[in-house]
């Protein structure tokens, strides 16, 4: 039975992930992508659909936790759950309960942490209500499986565990859709269908980098004249936080500086007019300026 | 599947297409109209039983494609709320797709000339690039990183941007 050693198989690729305004480690999100199939960290559940809403979720509860782990406490509808690899609800276990119809279980899920102020806790009837509902009761023995090891965890007491744990596995793919991976050449993507494309990812994201440093196609693209005739920048909350991304990338430990020196709002929004002004030659078109602009930095921007 | 012929004008002939492998599709010639090269092609009566060739659409976003213009060419004018609150959901659930499907789209919607399709096909792209690193678009997109050390440098000066007014960075990629 799964128990510590699942546990120790599964989780992601050791993401850090922020629960509760607190960096945590290995502790992934739960969630339902548009497909049905839960959502680990951007990754996806190999196996089947099922899981909770991510608001189901209680993030109060999560402060500062360091690992977590989501287990199956009872299930609701006897199916065989003998069969599979690691084994899985014993018949006999407590709250094995009456079928729910014909079609279909459900599961309880418990919330394992530990951290937070103390050692390792137990939060019972996490997502009662939205735990999985799938389609075909043999499909109940593959969702129990994708059900139990959120994250990563190390040595869990075992009077903790009434159930085994059993490792899921995550597939690294952010796309819902697709199993396989792409191969459409699409840096190649024609010159002009590039440029149409960066010109909607906005500013925030070309100056992130995460669109023009993907490749050199790209990155020609993003840097046409023509995706910044159109400068946008209402959304300043988007662009601090691309900024602030862009810094952590790069591993500056000044991140927290950003509000440092004079000004810096005003400084921040002429640095990135300057840029923008820049990449588009002199012909901004269009510009949309963030609520605190005022005429200086028109008139900053019209001496460029 | 039969457009709404009282307001979609004079005809509700069926325009034939033929992908690149050779499949035959059927719409109604306003959903082919909405089609700027199959328009031309409809207006220079190039469009007879054989069926207008469209040398590099594939079959599969080709289906796409017509299964696009026929909604649209249906509710093309006069549109209630509803009709249009509809035709955006039909629009949000058409484009839910993978990237490759996604890029046949694109291509397809360019070259053919559906102005609607190309929008819709370009802003879902840009949704997907929107809040992604590098790695993370390069894997969504099946992309290699094909910069040069040269360019890697010139991106790392192009950084400023971030640290313009803290300090110089020290290691930026």
């Amino acid at each position: 039975m799964g128990g510590e050693d699942g546990l120790m198989g599964a989780g992601g690729d050791g993401d850090v992930d922020t629960v509760g305004g607190k960096d945590v480690n290995k502790v992934e999100a739960v969630g339902n992508n548009n497909g049905g199939a839960a959502v680990i960290n951007g990754g996806e559940l190999e196996q089947a659909p099922i899981l909770g809403e991510p608001d189901a979720l209680d993030l109060s509860l999560l402060d500062g936790v360091e690992e977590l782990a989501v287990v199956p406490l009872r299930a609701h509808e006897e199916v065989g759950y003998g069969g599979g690899e690691g084994g899985g609800l014993g018949p006999g276990e407590e709250g094995v309960g009456e079928g729910v119809g014909g079609r279909g279980g459900r599961l309880d899920l418990g919330l394992l942490g530990r951290g937070g102020g103390g050692g390792w806790w137990r939060k019972e009837g996490f997502g009662r209500e939205t735990v999985m509902r799938t389609r075909e009761a043999e499909e109940m023995d593959r969702a129990y499986q994708c059900c139990s090891v959120i994250a990563m965890g190390h040595d869990i007491p075992s009077s903790f565990i009434d159930l085994p744990l059993i490792s899921l596995s995550i597939r690294p793919s952010s796309m819902a859709s697709s199993s396989s991976p792409p191969v459409r050449p699409w840096a190649d993507l024609q010159h002009d269908l590039l440029v149409v494309i960066m010109s909607r990812v906005g500013v925030p994201d070309l100056l992130s980098g995460g669109a023009t440093r993907a490749c050199s196609a790209w990155r020609a693209a993003a840097r046409d004249p023509l995706v910044w005739r159109h400068v946008d920048l209402r959304d300043w909350a988007a662009l601090t936080s691309a900024r602030r991304r862009l810094r952590l990338a790069a591993g500056d430990g000044a991140a927290g500086a950003a509000g440092r020196g004079h000004a810096p709002l005003q400084a921040a929004l002429c640095s990135v007019l300057e840029i923008a002004a820049r990449r588009a030659a002199g012909r901004i078109e269009a510009l949309l300026l963030p609520e605190f602009a005022d005429e200086e930095h028109l008139l900053f921007l019209a001496q460029r | 599947m039969a457009a709404a012929t009282d307001d979609a004008g004079d005809s509700n002939e069926m325009i034939r297409v033929v992908s690149s492998d050779g499949e035959h599709f059927e719409m109604p010639e306003a959903a082919a109209n909405l089609s700027l090269v199959l328009r031309h092609m409809i207006e220079d009566d190039c469009a007879d039983a054989a069926g207008i060739p469209l040398a590099v659409v594939a079959a599969k976003p080709l289906a796409k494609i017509v299964d696009y213009c026929t909604k649209h060419a249906a509710k093309s004018s006069g549109l209630t709320i509803e009709e249009a609150e509809e035709l955006k959901r039909f629009d949000a659930e058409f484009i839910e797709v993978d990237t490759d499907m996604l890029y046949d789209l694109l291509v397809a919607a360019d070259f053919m000339g559906v102005e609607g399709l190309s929008k819709l096909a370009v802003q879902r792209t840009a949704d997907l690039i929107k809040g992604k690193t590098p790695e993370q678009n390069r894997e969504t997109f099946g992309i290699v990183n094909d910069f040069t050390p040269e360019e890697e440098e010139e991106i790392c000066k192009e950084n400023e941007w971030a640290f313009q007014i803290t300090k110089p960075p020290s290691r930026l990629c």
